[in-house]
């Protein structure tokens, strides 16, 4: 007999908690803070076919792309190959759908016999002989990227495999830590095994895979459901990468059309061929993942994921093109792939600008800096992701200072942390104010955060989407772009978007962050509201007048009625 | 104070959002009193009045009087505590409105976070700047400072807190600022950041200014007006407030440092539980509280409470030691309903106190848990509920009618599958804190208190050998010896986690060395590994105590005459379709070493246990239900 619905119900809280509990314990061992404190991570309980049936939040693209690492890694060493206890490595890019250094683990989960389903977990890991520390910005194929692991036991029927442990070893420049973050990942997909079976030992095997065959076909109903309400047609956008890394110069084009039917998303990335030169590239497993963050957030943004949710969606590329990249293409800076999602929303928003929001500052905006201390000459890095704007919507206000929509769980550093660990001043940290775009509801505003060096040090930008601002809905107004400043307010300052910088002690960098999109005119921003930004300081008295057609006092900050009457007419 | 005489009282009152609950425990004849009554929300140290006098406690005799309270946390959830503004480091008037910058929901692009306490235009910034060691890098701007103090006096702002960047070493600038709004902006009441705390993270530590400083106003206002009506009832004995990290502080202490209060009622309950795990021997113990809206979770290792210094209430980081407790939406009143996929959901909407669920008649016609635990049979329409509320069927049933058409299915599968799936939410949060504290559920007994409480711990926690047992609320405290308790956090050189251990007031060579060991096998018990990285001190820590005598909990009577009888009997429905009879018993009946054989209902006054067949409980020397699930 298969389970009623309240059955499945149940088992899926039970699969839920398993992977929460996945989670909170590589959190609890992991040993890099790129997992525990940023929780750049993803973890799933999957079918036997390695449709995911559960996850926790991490970073939004990675469940999808591990359903992609499952059925690749099974594909290539055989369904009849695998073995109670063992657990899979795998970090080639084009089947594991990230850089080499989102290594993905994964281990059968048997029950009687019998392979019952799976459980995933990727996490950044510190050191692969990559040709740079910390991250790659200018590779030109993959063996610049690090050390591959093409699917491989890392565990074999309960045991470690000491055989790839010491190839880790002999090839990183954090071993210690890089050994540590691969354990906390078997551990846990163990916890996930254990927690899956006791699940089968309650409810029978046979209950349970019909369980998770109707937790996606449930999931599938709630995004059929949700597609049925959504306007009818095709749509295409346009958005640029700001280079390849390696020709500075040249941006890259990045086309999508999109049509929605009664039963089916289609996004077309076929327009989008030439490959890139540097590590712009993605591999189709992740162009895949960042569209179904679009597409979820579409369609079921408040039910759990499930593959069953992506059933509709079909995602079409070309292989050896940006968005399918085949070996050796290079792939290391994951970039292009956080336009993706928001390219999606451009051309939906021409069919349906009361449905999605206009464009987010773009990017994860992030600055990576290194050195070493002035007094023990030991080496230092720090890597600080900044908050972005919002886009505006139709039923208001984008968030001001908020994590990119690719990187929900992610967290901003403190300050008292950061100048604790590293040589570093930061002269301000705050809203970047008129940065979001105007409109009749306001695009968010990015952030500003100054560094003064107290000792000599580099900064690898990593901060795309400088040059093209995020685009708004209807009458409303493009959000400002990201940009990055060197030696801000003296005579040599200098704009710059991704890039390798030096500094001496007392030299100073500015990262100031993209605001979202307005949506709708300007001039029919309601009083009030523009009035608020202006005492809030989110608009200056300058831009309530050049762009809202509001007139206020510069020094009271009082609304001038007949001023404003005048410039709304 | 007056000699503990024979005929004091302790009193311990809990003020929550519906009922203000007291227990009274007389020292002339070792008894223990349990009374309610309704919350008076204008003025809630009435309904405090009120509770003495129904529990015929004379002010005037009590030696000690322990209170702890949620109600202030509802002028947090709707913003309405005192006109607050922030003070900050030039430059930095923003941390505190940014935060972490972080959001839990992961797929809305349309996410705003929640109302900000206070608006932007409220803080204000003086040129000062610290570095981490504490050393001056920009001398405190006197001039402007006043400036800001006199704005803020013209703004009518009621409370003030200071937070300035690396206070936390070096506080000189952040009790400049004081002196100053002390004579410029007298008005106003100040909280500053470094006396709450001494840690580094500036979002957070002004965050526990912010919150301090919000509810300043409104606790001492209540506090004051609570002493004022007790002098007049001729009270003489000691005032004590229960605090967010465990223990109590005195009124006066309070007054200075509301932000302990935060977390004061569900503290209590923890507070009572890990006394009940001394007295019965059970070391180790999950806690549940389920109410109305939400469930705490809790846990109790080797009898003490587990102490964290990161907490948050409703996504407000405070950063003072605060119990570990985890909140989760699932509660008496969580909603059902259908989702588009055809499947039945519980939450996290929820009835709340008004309407609450149908069956309570106060208009509500959406079903909720408890509609679907009295349609099971685990409520009954034949006992009052906290000794008024008559639970009714009918509407229970008719509420979950929709329902139960939509997925063709009867009322009563619905209403069981209900119960089903909010179990496996419980059991969930419940697993989380244990793995996430490094701990294996199967080491702990569970402890149940709140009123859906037994429902859930009889129905799944089979793996967990549970024991649904009655808690104890929190006793007085005396103040007749000190303790101090060290604390030194470590960390690996370079991370972010550290561990707190305990340490001798003088650290020599000797010290180190065991403090080198025990943090190794902390971090490898917290984290799952150890490193060979150097450690470094993130903080230390110190705890002053003030040990109470705490009385003899009575020990309920033997039985003498005559057996235990049910009061009546009740059908429960079963997975099966069928429903079966099950005895309901009252638990005042209980007696020592009674055996409850399942299939049983345990009615009391705040609760109900349910004992399916195949399950039995023993009652314990103090009255506790010792349950043993053997079926499920």
């Amino acid at each position: 007999m298969s389970p009623d619905t309240i059955t499945v119900e149940v088992i899926r809280h039970g699969l839920i908690a398993s992977a929460d509990e996945m989670a909170r314990n590589l959190c609890r061992t992991a040993y890099n803070t790129i997992v525990y404190e940023i929780h750049d991570y993803g973890v799933g309980i999957h079918d036997a076919d390695g449709n995911v049936v559960a996850d926790t939040p991490g970073v939004a693209s990675f469940t999808g792309a591990n359903d992609f690492g499952i059925k690749r890694a099974v594909e290539f060493l055989g369904r009849d190959t695998l073995r109670d206890g063992d657990a899979v490595l795998l970090n080639y890019p084009y089947w594991s759908c990230a850089h080499t250094l989102d290594a993905l683990v994964f281990a059968p989960i048997f029950f009687d016999r019998e392979l019952i389903a799976f459980a995933s977990c990727r996490v950044h890991l510190l050191d692969l002989n990559q040709k740079d520390p910390g991250y790659v910005l200018d590779s030109t194929d993959m063996s610049q990227e690090g050390i591959v692991f093409p699917a491989v036991r890392i565990c074999i029927g309960g045991e470690p495999n000491q055989d790839i442990f010491n190839i880790i070893r002999f090839n990183s420049r954090m071993p210690e830590r890089t050994i540590g973050d691969v354990q906390a990942q078997i551990a846990a997909c163990q916890t996930g095994e254990r927690r899956v079976q006791e699940i089968a030992r309650k409810y029978g095997a046979q209950p349970l895979r019909q369980a998770m065959k109707e937790i996606n076909d449930h999931g599938e109903r709630l995004a059929l459901a949700a597609l049925a309400r959504l306007p009818k047609g095709t749509w295409s956008a346009l958005d640029f990468v700001d280079s390849d890394g390696i020709d500075v110069d040249r941006m890259i084009p990045l086309k999508v059309t999109v049509t929605i039917t009664d039963a089916k998303m289609i996004v077309d990335w076929t327009d989008t061929r030439e490959p890139a030169d540097g590590p712009v590239n993605v591999p189709r497993g992740l162009t895949v993942a960042d569209t179904m963050l679009a597409f979820k957030a579409l369609t079921t943004p408040d039910s759990p994921v499930t593959a069953g949710n992506f059933r509709p969606l079909e995602v079409l590329t070309t292989p050896g093109s940006l968005l399918e990249a085949v070996p050796p293409m290079p792939t290391f800076t994951l970039w292009t792939g956080l336009l993706i999602p928001e390219v999606i929303t451009k051309a939906l928003a021409q069919g349906m600008p009361d449905l999605v929001p206009a464009c987010s500052g773009g990017d994860v905006c992030d600055i990576m800096t290194l050195g070493a201390q002035p007094d023990s000459g030991l080496r230092w890095l720090e890597a600080i992701n900044d908050a972005v704007g919002f886009g505006a919507h139709s039923e208001g206000d984008g968030e001001d200072g908020i994590m990119h929509v690719t990187e929900p769980g992610c967290r901003n550093s403190p300050i008292e942390v950061l100048e604790t660990k590293a040589p570093i001043l930061i002269d301000d940290y705050g809203y970047r104010a008129d940065s979001g775009g105007p409109g009749r509801f306001r695009g968010g505003v990015g952030v500003v955060r100054t560094y003064q060096f107290l000792a000599p040090s580099t900064a690898i930008v990593i901060n795309y989407k400088t040059k093209t601002r995020p685009w708004s809905i209807g009458r409303g107004l493009p959000g400002e772009s990201n940009t990055v400043v060197l030696h801000p307010d003296t005579d040599h300052q200098q704009h710059v978007g991704a890039s390798y910088n030096h500094f001496l002690a007392g030299e100073r960098i500015r990262n100031l962050t993209g605001g979202g999109g307005g949506w709708g005119d300007p001039l029919h921003r309601d009083l009030k509201l523009v009035m608020a930004d202006v005492s809030a300081g989110f608009v200056s008295v300058q831009n309530a007048e050049a762009d809202y057609g509001v007139a206020v006092d510069p020094v009271t900050l009082e609304l001038d009625e007949r001023g404003t009457r005048s410039l709304r007419r | 104070m007056s000699e503990s005489a024979a005929g004091a009282l302790r009193l311990a009152v809990d003020v929550g959002g519906t009922f203000t609950d007291i227990i009274v425990h007389d020292a002339s004849d070792g008894s223990l009193r349990f009374e309610k009554v309704p919350t008076t929300p204008a003025q809630p140290s009435v309904g405090v009045l009120n509770a003495f006098a129904q529990a015929k406690a004379t002010a005037g005799r009590a030696e000690y009087f322990a209170h702890g309270t949620t109600l202030r946390l509802n002028a947090l959830l709707a913003r309405a505590g005192a006109r607050t503004a922030v003070v900050t480091t030039q430059g930095f008037r923003d941390v505190y409105l940014l935060g972490r910058t972080d959001r839990v929901v992961a797929y809305d692009f349309r996410y705003r976070k929640p109302a900000s306490l206070i608006p932007r235009s409220r803080t204000f910034e003086i040129p000062e700047r610290l570095n981490f060691k504490g050393e001056v890098l920009c001398a405190f701007d006197r001039e402007a400072a006043q400036a800001v103090a006199r704005t803020i006096d013209g703004l009518g702002i009621e409370s003030v807190a200071v937070c300035f960047l690396h206070s936390y070493v070096n506080p000189v600038h952040e009790v400049a600022m004081a002196e100053i709004l002390a004579v410029t902006a007298p008005r106003a009441q100040v909280t500053l950041s470094h006396s709450l705390t001494r840690e580094y993270r500036e979002y957070e530590r002004t965050s526990t200014a912010v919150l301090d400083a919000y509810i300043r106003p409104l606790m001492r206002g209540y506090i004051g007006e609570l002493e004022d009506r007790l002098a007049q009832e001729r009270f003489q004995g000691r005032f004590f407030m229960i605090r967010s990290g465990g223990g109590a502080m005195t009124a006066d202490r309070a007054r200075d440092a509301p932000v302990n209060l935060i977390l004061s009622g569900p503290a209590g309950g923890v507070l009572g539980a890990a006394s009940f795990a001394k007295a019965t021997n059970e070391p180790n113990l999950i806690t549940i509280d389920m109410g109305g809206t939400s469930l705490d979770a809790s846990l109790i290792v080797g009898g003490e409470p587990v102490v964290q210094h990161e907490a948050s209430f409703h996504g407000l980081p405070m950063m003072v030691a605060s119990l570990y407790i985890n909140t989760i939406g699932a509660g008496g009143g969580s909603l059902v309903w259908i989702d588009e996929g055809g499947h039945l959901q519980v939450g996290p909407g929820s009835a709340g106190a008004v309407p609450g669920p149908a069956a309570y008649g106060k208009g509500g016609s959406s079903a909720t848990v408890t509609d679907a635990a009295l349609v099971c049979g685990y409520l009954g329409t034949e006992t009052a509920l906290a000794g008024t509320l008559m639970l009714d069927d009918e509407l229970a049933r008719s509420a979950l009618a929709p329902s139960a058409q939509a997925l063709g299915m009867s009322v009563d599968h619905v209403a069981y599958g209900v119960v089903r799936i909010a179990i496996a939410k419980i059991v969930g949060a419940v697993r989380a804190i244990t793995v996430e504290m490094g701990y294996r559920p199967a080491d702990f007994a569970l402890l149940a208190f709140g009123g859906a409480r037994g429902l859930v711990a009889a129905g799944e926690f089979s793996t967990m050998e549970g024991e649904a047992i009655e808690a104890l609320e929190a006793d007085s405290f005396p103040s007749s010896r000190r303790r101090f308790h060290r604390l030194i956090d470590l960390r690996y050189q370079g991370q972010e986690h550290s561990v707190s251990i305990p340490v001798e007031a003088r650290v020599d060579a000797e010290e180190l060395e065991r403090l080198g060991v025990a943090f190794h096998a902390a971090h490898a018990l917290r984290y799952g590994h150890a490193l060979s990285d150097p450690i470094e001190v993130v903080t230390v820590r110190t705890r002053a105590v003030g040990l109470v005598e705490r009385p003899e909990l009575p020990a309920v009577t033997v039985r003498s005459i005559a057996q235990l009888v049910p009061t009546t009997r009740r059908s429960v429905y079963q997975e099966d379709g069928s429903r079966t009879e099950y005895a309901v018993y009252h638990r005042d009946s209980f007696c020592f070493e009674d055996r409850i054989v399942g299939p049983a209902v345990v009615n009391e006054h705040t609760s109900t246990t349910i004992l399916h067949e195949g399950d039995f409980a023993v009652v314990g020397r103090l009255g506790e239900l010792r349950v043993d699930v053997f079926g499920g």
